[in-house]
């Protein structure tokens, strides 16, 4: 599973959505601000026989401004939190509502026993923007400290691409050489790219239906 | 009375000539022994030297249409040197052996020991001036005819 990706065009979006079938993801977040509309995605989805999930960003420097954008943002099934401070990181951590908790470079500290306690509470996951490593290949020890950190204290992990185009996609080879490059095993590090088991699909295609 | 102490005596001046004659033999015996798995440790470590290759078959998604070997060689060679610097190249030796432009896939050669790497490093690189670029790995094989059967699956998610 894509969690996230945020092409501009449906012909984008159709050649997103075929490549990634085509590289075995059966699941993708896709942004509600792309424009398109649902019957359109789910007619894309279905002939393309991936399921497809609205997925929505909120960026928020306080746990105030979190909760009030939770409750304008709504339609969206999969949130992702983007916190600007540790209090807002905190807060998304214990919420239920964000399934996803972006990890920014400066917020890579703060993973630890305690975060682990919160996303417990809150059954999310942490969340790391693959698209980092392709805006500065320097970001590698980010994610290096993200999977060591993660791996030690066994916090739920998701990895994503932000993808506006096709030059943007992560196979799963990638990030499993990746890894492996690092020292970690591949196969946790595949972890990353399974599905969300709580979330209902809105738009599904293929054999399950 | 005589004459039997001397003969015992020379027999035991006998058993121990032939005792220690077999000691000699048992001796020079161990030690052709030991020539000869020095000899083949020697053989071992020339082949441990050689340095085992693996093939990267991969495929390529471009804005713009790829030709020439040289020319993904160098865009190979500049992303690698990006991303991992002189010291990877010269480490790992990545060079592509084959590409077919029609089927925009091609076959990377490097060594066992780093090829992880390599696919790592080109993981990172989406673009090389004005060109977009994706690489793919679809297949790592240990030998060339294995890794040319590879270039005619169509199958990404290997």
């Amino acid at each position: 599973m894509d969690s996230y990706v945020c092409p501009a065009s449906r012909e984008e979006l159709a050649s997103l959505l075929k490549l990634q079938r085509r590289m075995g993801y059966k699941y993708v977040g896709l942004c509600v601000e792309s424009g398109l509309g649902n019957k359109d995605i789910a007619a894309l989805a279905r002939s393309l026989s991936i399921k497809v999930i609205l997925a929505r960003v909120l960026c928020a420097e306080r746990p105030g401004e979190a909760k009030k954008l939770l409750r304008e943002g709504e339609g969206a099934e999969l949130i992702i939190g983007r916190p600007g401070s540790i209090e807002a990181y905190r807060f998304m951590s214990r919420d239920s509502r964000f399934k996803i908790i972006e990890v920014s470079p400066s917020m890579i500290k703060h993973i630890d026993r305690g975060e682990a306690g919160l996303l417990t509470i809150g059954g999310g996951y942490l969340g790391f923007d693959l698209k980092r490593l392709i805006n500065s290949p320097s970001n590698v020890s980010v994610l290096k400290a993200f999977f060591s950190r993660v791996f030690k204290w066994s916090i739920p992990f998701k990895l994503y691409s932000s993808a506006t185009n096709v030059f943007e996609v992560w196979h799963p080879k990638h990030v499993y050489f990746l890894a492996k490059s690092m020292g970690f095993q591949g196969r946790k590090a595949l972890e990353g790219l399974s599905p969300i088991g709580m979330v209902n699909q809105l738009y599904s295609g293929g054999r399950d239906e | 009375m005589n004459e039997e102490i001397l003969l015992i005596i020379v027999l035991i001046l006998l058993a121990y000539f032939i005792a220690r004659s077999f000691m000699i033999e048992e001796k020079i015996r161990l030690l052709r022994e030991n020539i000869a798995n020095m000899h083949k440790s020697e053989e071992k470590e020339k082949i441990q030297l050689r340095k085992r290759k693996r093939y990267v078959v991969f495929h390529v998604i471009s804005n713009q249409p790829l030709t020439r070997v040289e020319e993904i060689n160098s865009i190979f060679s500049n992303a690698l040197r990006s991303c991992g610097g002189e010291l990877l190249i010269g480490e790992c030796r990545p060079q592509v052996v084959y590409f077919s432009s029609r089927r925009s896939r091609g076959i990377l050669r490097t060594y066992h020991d780093c090829y992880e790497k390599v696919i790592a490093c080109l993981s990172t690189v989406r673009c090389q001036g004005d060109r977009k670029i994706l690489i793919i790995p679809v297949k790592t094989t240990g030998t060339l005819k294995k890794a040319r059967w590879y270039l005619f699956d169509k199958n990404l998610a290997r």
